[in-house]
């Protein structure tokens, strides 16, 4: 049975396969009801581009970090626009506008369920991973790519095999207890 | 047999995790992960350090996917003024074919050819010398061939006219575009062609001759041409 959109996007998301693919099919099929609606609440197009930007990044995270359920009350336009809406306000109250962002709220307030804020507390993978040493971050990218530690040891001129597995073990769990502490 | 140092147990791990061991070691791996405590926190570890791995490569790729996506979408206040300037254009090509084809279709127009009060000048014909009443009557001659279609002998009128000497130049240029217009009408376009080039290029014109039928007529040459 052929998949909705919504549910190419997660599976995809959620496997890290095609996401180039996902993320093109989420902008093209939400990018400018976001963009529409956040303009609602902000009033610079490019604030709204960056708005949408980050509703759609936190979307993401949402799903890696405890799936999506699309039988849920939430459905992926419902949770776009909630939290687009709430980053709005996020960006009014550092730019100080709260009280713009108060009067757009009781004017615009809408009853769709709120989305779970775990995956914005916590720091993200990316965050976490652009924590660690760009030389770990190069190892790991090779391997992600599907590279084997004799291809490794090669590209990155590491001296043995045994210092490729060593290194790459010794990068993972940093990245776990950055992650984590 | 899982392996005792901790580099070999870690890949031992990541190979489980993958689904690329035999089958009688994963259940090994899934028998001693039961009863192991710290084994099974040690293939937590590698799973969670993995995925944050995998999911910042996704996260990465979703964001060069967005922002290459929005560098491609026009800002609005360019996508309005590109739409004017496509209607502007779209109008300007369709008024301007409009035009080009109607000087190819449409008649050259010539002065009444009954009374053209331009070529008498008011004058009265009985006040006139001989030579020059002559002469106006074959210039009305031509004019008359022309009204019944006949096109070579009003040309041959014209030119006769045209060719006459001491005339006002008023009169001569008079029976040099009627006579370009007979000649025009007779499908001579070469020499026609060059009649309106002669008369297009006089800057001291005693007899003015619209522009648009001369654009008129020069179109239609290179149409028929």
């Amino acid at each position: 049975m052929a998949l909705t959109k919504d549910q190419f996007i997660i599976t995809s998301l959620t496997e890290n396969t095609d996401v180039e693919k996902a993320a093109q099919l989420l902008y093209d099929t939400y990018w400018k009801k976001l963009r529409s609606f956040i303009l609602g609440y902000v009033r610079s197009p490019s604030d709204a581009d960056d708005i949408a930007q980050e509703s759609m990044i936190r979307f993401l995270r949402k799903v890696q970090k405890s799936g999506f359920d699309l039988n849920g009350p939430a459905h992926v336009k419902t949770y776009l626009l909630t939290t687009g809406k709430n980053t709005a306000f996020e960006f009014m109250r550092d730019k100080k506008y709260a009280e713009r962002a108060e009067k757009a709220f009781s004017e615009k307030e809408t009853d769709t369920p709120e989305p779970d804020t775990d995956a914005d507390q916590e720091a993200s993978a990316w965050e976490t991973f652009s924590r660690l040493g760009a030389a770990c971050q190069r190892l790991i990218r090779l391997f992600l790519e599907g590279k084997k530690s004799p291809e490794v040891r090669e590209i990155l001129g590491i001296s043995s095999e045994e210092n490729v597995r060593a290194q790459k073990k010794r990068c993972l769990q940093k990245l776990d207890k950055l992650q984590h502490r | 047999m899982i392996p005792a140092d901790e580099l070999s147990r870690w890949e031992w791990i990541e190979d489980y995790l993958n689904g690329n061991l035999e089958e009688k070691e994963r259940k090994e791996t899934e028998l001693e992960a039961r009863n192991n405590p710290a084994f099974q926190s040690e293939i937590e570890e590698v799973r969670r350090a993995w995925k944050i791995a995998r999911d910042a490569q996704t996260e990465q790729v979703f964001r060069d996917t967005l922002t290459r996506l929005r560098s491609t979408e026009k800002p609005a206040a360019r996508r309005g003024i590109i739409r004017i300037l496509t209607v502007l254009g779209t109008a300007s090509v369709a008024a301007a074919i409009a035009f080009v084809f109607f000087l190819a279709t449409a008649p050259v127009r010539m002065p009444d050819p009954e009374y053209d009060m331009r070529v008498l000048r008011s004058r009265d014909p009985m006040l006139l010398g001989e030579k020059q009443r002559k002469t106006y009557e074959v210039f009305f001659s031509g004019q008359a061939r022309l009204t019944e279609g006949n096109y070579p002998a009003a040309a041959a009128l014209f030119r006769q006219v045209a060719a006459t000497p001491g005339l006002r130049p008023y009169f001569t240029e008079a029976a040099e575009w009627h006579l370009c217009y007979a000649l025009f009408k007779a499908g001579n376009w070469q020499e026609s062609e060059a009649l309106l080039q002669k008369i297009s290029q006089r800057t001291d014109a005693a007899y003015r001759t619209d522009p648009l039928e001369r654009w008129k007529m020069r179109v239609q040459i290179q149409w028929k041409k």
